[in-house]
């Protein structure tokens, strides 16, 4: 075959466009489904935290703070961190929401006294606890992090703040 | 047209490129707008959270009071929705130039929520005590799109969220039995030590409900026992929405209310639950008559020579015995016999329902415990008095000659005179059951919660307003004279019966979220 023939060789010309348009279509796909993905971590993320947020909020108010000071048992604080991470109680094995979500990437702050003394409050002499249950440097589980179009060690936070009110 | 030209019109090929350059236009749309309406939801749900938070903490603060809706606004606000705030809710998806807190929040009150609707705005700061339901919004927040501006949309636009909450109102682990009270910040503290007189009004009477005035709430689905009286508190909520007044007396009670102290009848024996049963301290104006004689030189005795000649058995013996109430003992000296006393100002009627808090502690402590002085209590109240005793039974709560029905004829033998009398013993500790010992479950016997409303001006069966619920120290059990009196001394907000605030365990005001 003459070597010359392959460059006016118009055969196979879409398919070589194709290569040409191939990286940027990945690109797009992938990117596509990759900040799709993310979104929809970093929206799990805000339900999740906002669970246990909701859920602290429901703590009996005598039970969490006394004079104000934090007395709540710390079985409750790894409940709500369970809670927050699993969405469930039951089950401690539970995988998390976001796959890697850890413990110890949940943090659970309650703040005695954080709120106001008036209203319901009034009966309790002090004033009410706020709880902040928060998602700290949560690894970003990337769907197409091997392939470098997104950055594999990409950590994620939510926070949500919750008035102890009890149930 | 120049044959170049003419050429380029025709060639076919690369047809692929400028094909894909007019797509890539859409493929990147398509791919932004899934991206970004997944920003939009992430956001809206970031909203939905802050509003939700915010609606829960103002609701807390909606209790009746006048400055509920102002109250309520900067809870919600100054908590949660301020930037300098550390329990700021935000939103991070939102790239507008609002800043990361969700703040600018819209408050909007109701009078009520009915049939998944809000009832009539209260727009007045100044009638918040009719505000009951709390509507928070947020102001618009936008999302400025990442990739679909390439086919003209800009912004998601302002994107809302709002929430609606509201206080539910429970009871728990209470008796049905409400007091009224004249003043709408009931029961503070300060109010310790104070009498309570609570008279039950006859349903012949139809005048007004009148502050001290006690009576029985209507539970929806809670059975009347007759007995409530006499119960311990169960452990169990009720709904306290829209609670009524249940007009009309029962006989029954007052027998309830005296095993408490000590005075079971066939019917209310002590039961394993508490119910029925009576206090470690049960001093009463009530004795049990035995009988004995004396020899005296004397024609008429005295309680010193009954007291000197006969002594009381420590422990009842068994056998039928009865209790006799001090009115109908021939001898007796009320002021050192009597138990605990309503304050002085009941008595010179300066005081209509409560008192002020003092009471003749003299009187009572010479009478049962020569030597002890008034002012080694700190508070010098009556349920101070009380714990005081019980921390000594067998010391300060021994039995007590307090009187006997002369002989009417006493035989005289020699110098002597043999009196045939019948005498009276008090037992202050209880005789005929065991005494049911306050525990970290179970309150003290002679203390009642109960709850203080306004039901000033209500009569017959109406909807009346909870203020609190608080424990009043009951002084003596029922006169049967006066049935439907209850002399009390108020010890303050109810407590639980470890002794831990009461806040939100028998009252329960929820802040729920209802949309």
């Amino acid at each position: 075959m003459n070597p010359l023939r392959a460059l006016t060789d118009r055969t196979g010309a879409a398919a070589g466009e194709l290569a040409l348009i191939l990286p940027l279509m990945i690109l797009l796909l992938f990117g596509g489904l990759e900040g799709g993905h993310f979104i929809w971590t970093q929206h799990k993320l805000t339900e999740a935290v906002r669970d246990g947020a909701r859920y602290a909020g429901r703590l009996e108010v005598t039970q969490v703070c006394r004079d104000g000071a934090l007395i709540i048992d710390p079985a409750r604080i790894a409940e709500i961190k369970l809670l927050t991470r699993t969405g469930q109680l039951e089950d401690a094995a539970k995988p998390p929401l976001i796959p890697g979500w850890t413990s110890d990437e949940v943090t659970v702050a309650i703040t005695c006294g954080g709120f106001v003394d008036t209203g319901i409050y009034s009966e309790l002499g002090e004033a009410g606890p706020v709880a902040v249950v928060a998602a700290v440097g949560v690894p970003y589980p990337s769907l197409f992090g091997a392939l470098g179009i997104f950055d594999a060690k990409f950590r994620m936070n939510a926070h949500a703040a919750a008035p102890v009110i009890g149930l | 047209m120049a044959p170049g030209l003419r050429h380029l019109a025709r060639d076919q090929g690369g047809n692929v490129s400028p094909l894909y350059a007019l797509v890539l236009m859409v493929l990147i749309a398509l791919a932004g707008i899934g991206f970004d309406y997944g920003r939009m939801v992430a956001m809206q749900s970031e909203l939905q959270n802050a509003v939700d938070q915010a609606a829960l903490a103002a609701a807390t603060q909606l209790d009746g009071h006048e400055d509920a809706m102002i109250r309520a606004r900067a809870a919600a606000v100054n908590t949660f929705a301020t930037a300098t705030s550390e329990f700021a809710n935000i939103t991070r998806i939102a790239n507008d130039d609002g800043g990361r807190t969700v703040s600018g929040l819209n408050f909007t009150f109701y009078e009520s929520y009915a049939d998944d609707a809000p009832g009539a705005e209260v727009t007045s700061d100044a009638d918040g005590g009719n505000a009951h339901v709390v509507e928070v919004t947020t102001t618009g927040r936008q999302v400025f799109y990442a990739l679909t501006p390439v086919i003209g949309a800009i912004s998601s636009g302002g994107m809302r969220a709002s929430a609606m909450a509201m206080l539910k109102k429970a009871g728990c682990n209470v008796p049905s039995i409400m007091v009224c009270v004249d003043r709408s910040d009931f029961p503070l503290p300060a109010e310790e030590g104070k009498g309570l007189r609570m008279r039950w009004k006859s349903s012949k009477d139809v005048t007004p409900l009148a502050p001290g005035n006690w009576g029985f709430l209507d539970i929806e689905g809670v059975r009347d026992s007759q007995y409530e009286m006499g119960e311990n508190a169960a452990p169990r909520c009720f709904n306290l929405e829209n609670l009524t007044t249940e007009p009309g007396f029962r006989n029954t009670e007052p027998d309830a209310l005296n095993t408490r102290f000590d005075m079971p009848t066939n019917k209310l024996q002590c039961q394993d639950n508490g119910d029925f049963c009576p206090s470690e301290n049960t001093r009463k104006n009530y004795a049990v008559a035995f009988t004995g004689t004396v020899i005296s030189p004397k024609s008429t005795l005295t309680i010193a020579d009954v007291r000197a000649a006969l002594t009381c058995p420590a422990k009842l013996p068994a056998g039928k015995q009865t209790w006799v109430p001090f009115s109908s003992i021939g001898v007796i000296d009320r002021t050192a016999s009597d138990s605990f006393t309503l304050d002085n100002c009941f008595f010179t009627n300066t005081c209509t329902y409560l008192g002020d808090g003092t009471w003749d502690i003299d009187r009572y402590l010479a009478g049962h415990h020569p030597g002890v002085l008034a002012s080694s209590f700190t508070k010098g109240s009556r349920y101070e008095v009380y714990q005081w005793e019980k921390a000594n039974k067998a010391a300060r709560l021994g039995p007590e000659l307090v009187g006997f029905n002369p002989d009417s004829r006493p035989r005289l033998s020699g110098t002597n005179y043999r009196h045939s009398i019948t005498y009276h013993c008090s037992y202050s500790t209880p005789q005929f059951s065991s005494p049911v010992i306050p525990s970290d479950t179970q309150k003290d016997r002679r203390v009642l919660t109960v709850g203080a409303a306004k039901c000033e001006g209500i009569s017959g069966r109406k909807q009346v307003e909870l203020l609190g619920w608080m424990d009043v120290f009951l002084l003596d059990p029922s006169d049967p004279a006066d049935p439907g009196t209850i002399r009390a001394e108020v010890i303050g907000p109810a407590l639980r019966p470890d002794n831990l605030s009461g806040f939100q365990y028998f009252g329960k005001d929820r802040a729920v979220l209802i949309r």
